[in-house]
């Protein structure tokens, strides 16, 4: 395991190195400049001059990239241009909400995806399994924003009982403020989650070792428990891990129309901005989660199937 | 387990009960959202007119504009005087003004603490060159300031108001706080900043011992919410109260919103759009060529299509509102049989080819230009840039923004607004014109008798239009949607960017 582990980070690095280094690079070949961002139509030759100065724009590319290399090893993110704010504030600000909208986003995709599934599966044929194909089929194929502003329509404009907008304040304001985004931003993944679980539990069902356990005659429940459902969720978890960077993407859209200052709408607001540190300690920050994320799923994988081994 | 379920769907009626959402929690907070977010709270940085509406509040400046006017008076200026050569100007300060935040009285020492600190190059203020014309600033006494000029600058006055170099920070603080000043910074406005979150929101408390008294409005919260119909659907459920400067508002929506009982507020912030052109290259060197341009513009559909209706037509150099302004210069009305004509005779008889930039907030304005160029025709190539790639470009004055729609707000005096269109040394991020104006305008800047310098710019106008050098289109007025019980927002005009918060309440 911990060789597994140390194999694995050496292999991070040249990923987040080169991820770094093109993002770096082509940041600064796209035409804009951040001095000009910043200072808008007011900005004039010489302020603009003295910004980039001010900002360490004049110095060679190398220059630049060799500082900011330096800077991550002492984990220094750089200050963000646009706001003269560390860019690490500014990324802690943001990564929570982004990261609960995720879990938001899959807790939802779960609990519609996987109920349905098995519902379908076990009434295979019938006008509920088709009815449940329907419904996944719409999920996946209505995009985040469609599913976003037809949320804020129903549930704040006409029934006026979620926020439309904002982080909400305390436990229960977040929670409030969570359910919309989360919905819109699980429906695609939900749709998934169903035809897989579907399928899965048909074919759990047809193993032998599961006609075996209802040949012993045991309790139909405790058999669907410890035997189908716990093998059938195995490819859903592959499905939801991998998936969960398509819903980051989601994300950035939901956080948008839900005014959610998170992840999404920085990395937005920072490329208008120009603002190359701020982009690139979300692209690192982003990079780093999709690892992270992958090394979840394995973990989970050896949790939930004693026949992987860590 | 049909206990459990009714369980459940009790527990879950509960907690959708408690979660119906009604408005704010206390009647004296205004929330204020608008899309884009805040760069910076320092008055030497703020740009945005999300900036300035903090900026406008937390800072007080010598001078300002009465409410709803474009006529200067006094703010932490009591009286002033201004020498007749127009090289001193001597201010008499209020004495009953107090710093936020514990920082004290305000005296003289500090108002040129102010100024310093904006002029010093380690501050790196963008603005720092707009008080070029400023030889030294001396404190005569604790309430008397004089600020001698190394030639005389009659739009003086406007640059001392609350604007890019007129805002009075608390150096000491700016001192002491360094960056963090930025998102917590001291002033002597009517409100001072009790928390601000980048890109969130700033929360504003009202300043108890600002001279003009107390503000009627204890919390003013200003938000970003970068999605429209998340900001509509929060002014309908009762999240916000005003809908801030919201340009981008469908026509049909506000009707809307305005049959739900909603207000709403329009007024100038002398605004103008106009289409600016590189006169010096082809084919736009041809008067021929522009004035085909000048008569192919039909103002009002421009209006109609891409402002909701919400602009008049305006003809000439200088916007409506400022000092100077007038009716008195050649029009040419819409006429595309004249716009054809000229360019048959100036050669172009199968039309012509021009390439167009397009600032990206101009799209909609740039696309019903295009259309209407396109029948008289001249086939316009449209390039569009978002701000900062148009503004870099721009500024590197090689010719490759050359015809644009594009627009600016200054204070109303003529030469800031006219020096930035058609002066090469003076010029910044709206110079295009290629033309340097800069003697005649450099005169009229000198100028101190007020009705000569009058003339000087309505000769400057005629002169302009006459040659077509730029082609004024519409006055643009500012929207604003707000719940119907907020009073004293501006009726006809706002002259710097932002809003006086403390002339609002609730009735």
């Amino acid at each position: 395991m911990t060789r597994r582990l140390l194999h694995r980070l050496v292999q991070i690095l040249p990923t987040v190195l080169g991820a770094l280094v093109i993002v770096f690079v082509l940041l600064r070949v796209v035409p804009g400049d951040p001095a000009a961002a910043i200072l808008g139509v007011s900005a004039t030759p010489e302020s603009v001059q003295t910004l980039r100065a001010q900002l360490g724009l004049d110095r060679p590319l190398w220059r630049q990239f060799l500082d900011y290399v330096a800077g991550l090893l002492r984990l220094d993110l750089g200050t963000s241009l646009a706001f003269r704010v560390p860019v690490a504030r500014l990324l802690a600000q943001a990564l929570g909400p982004t990261l609960l909208l995720a879990l938001g986003g899959t807790v939802v995709s779960v609990l519609i995806g996987v109920p349905t599934g098995v519902v379908a599966a076990l009434n295979r044929g019938k006008p509920v399994d088709q009815l449940v194909s329907v419904l996944a089929l719409v999920g996946v194929s209505l995009p985040v924003f469609v599913w976003g502003v037809v949320l804020l329509v129903v549930f704040t404009l006409h029934w006026r009982i979620l926020p439309a907008s904002g982080l909400g304040e305390g436990i229960g304001g977040t929670l409030k403020a969570l359910v919309l985004p989360s919905v819109a931003t699980g429906m695609f993944l939900a749709g998934l989650v169903s035809r897989i679980t579907r399928s899965s539990v048909l074919g759990v069902l047809g193993q032998d070792y599961v006609r075996t356990a209802w040949a012993k005659g045991l309790e139909p429940r405790h058999v669907f428990r410890r035997h189908v459902l716990r093998n059938a969720l195995i490819p859903v978890v592959t499905v939801v891990g991998l998936n969960m960077g398509t819903l980051l993407g989601g994300v950035v859209v939901v956080e948008g129309i839900f005014a959610r200052p998170g992840l999404g709408r920085l990395l937005l607001d920072a490329i208008y901005a120009r603002d190359y540190p701020l982009i690139q300690g979300i692209v690192l920050v982003s990079v780093l989660l999709t690892i992270l994320l992958n090394q979840l799923v394995d973990l989970l994988y050896t949790l939930l199937d004693p026949r992987v081994t860590a | 387990m049909r206990i459990r379920w009714v369980a459940g769907t009790v527990l879950l009626s509960l907690v959708l009960a408690a979660a119906s959402f009604g408005g704010p929690a206390e009647p004296d907070t205004l929330v204020i959202v608008f899309p884009s977010h805040q760069g910076t709270l320092d008055g030497h940085f703020a740009v945005t007119t999300q900036d300035m509406l903090v900026v406008r509040n937390v800072y007080n400046a010598l001078m300002k504009y009465k409410p709803d006017t474009t006529e200067l008076t006094g703010d932490l200026a009591e009286r002033w005087e201004v020498s007749p050569d127009g090289l001193t100007y001597t201010f008499r300060l209020r004495r009953n003004v107090v710093w936020q935040k514990g920082y004290g009285r305000l005296t003289a020492q500090d108002v040129k603490a102010s100024f310093d600190r904006l002029r010093d190059p380690e501050t790196k203020s963008p603005f720092a060159g707009l008080l070029s014309m400023v030889r030294e600033i001396r404190v005569l006494d604790p309430y008397t300031i004089r600020f001698v000029l190394s030639e005389p600058y009659a739009p003086f006055l406007h640059l001392l108001t609350n604007y890019r170099v007129g805002p009075v920070v608390n150096a000491r603080a700016a001192r002491e706080r360094g960056a963090a000043f930025a998102w917590d910074p001291v002033g002597t406005g009517p409100y001072e900043v009790e928390r601000a979150v980048p890109r969130t929101e700033v929360v504003l408390r009202a300043f108890d011992q600002h001279f003009g008294g107390r503000p009627r409005i204890r919390r003013i919260i200003t938000r970003t919410v970068p999605d429209l119909n998340a900001m509509v659907v929060g002014l309908e459920n009762g999240q916000y109260h005003m809908l801030y400067s919201i340009q981008a508002l469908d026509e049909s929506v506000i009707r809307r919103l305005q049959q739900r009982g909603f207000t709403l507020t329009l007024y100038s912030r002398n605004l103008p759009r106009v289409l600016l052109m590189n006169v010096t290259k082809k084919p736009l060197d041809d008067l021929r060529v522009r004035r085909a341009i000048a008569h192919a513009i039909n103002r009002q559909q421009i209006i109609a299509l891409s402002m909701a209706g919400y602009g008049r037509p305006w003809y000439s150099p200088v916007p409506e509102g400022y000092f100077a302004a007038t009716t008195q210069v050649p029009r040419y009305e819409y006429s595309p049989e004249k716009a054809r004509q000229l360019l048959a005779e100036a050669g172009y008889r199968d039309g012509l080819d021009l390439p167009m930039q397009v600032f990206d907030v101009m799209k909609v304005t740039s696309d019903v230009i295009a259309e209407q160029l396109r029948r008289v025709g001249i086939r316009v190539q449209q390039e569009v840039l978002d701000q900062p790639t148009f503004i870099q470009r721009v500024l590197r004055r090689d010719g490759s923004i050359s015809f644009a729609v594009h627009c600016c707000v200054r204070q109303p005096d003529p030469d800031f607004y006219l020096s930035d269109i058609f002066s090469r040394s003076k010029g910044g991020a709206i110079y295009i014109s290629g033309l340097d104006l800069e003697p005649e305008l450099a005169a009229a800047r000198r100028e101190t008798d007020v009705e000569k310098r009058r003339q000087m710019y309505v000769a400057l106008q005629r002169k302009i239009m006459e040659n077509v050098w730029m082609i004024p289109l519409v006055m643009e007025f500012d929207r604003n949607v707000h719940v119907p019980n907020l009073r004293g927002m501006p009726r006809r005009v706002e002259a710097l960017w932002g809003l006086d918060l403390s002339r609002l309440f609730f009735e």
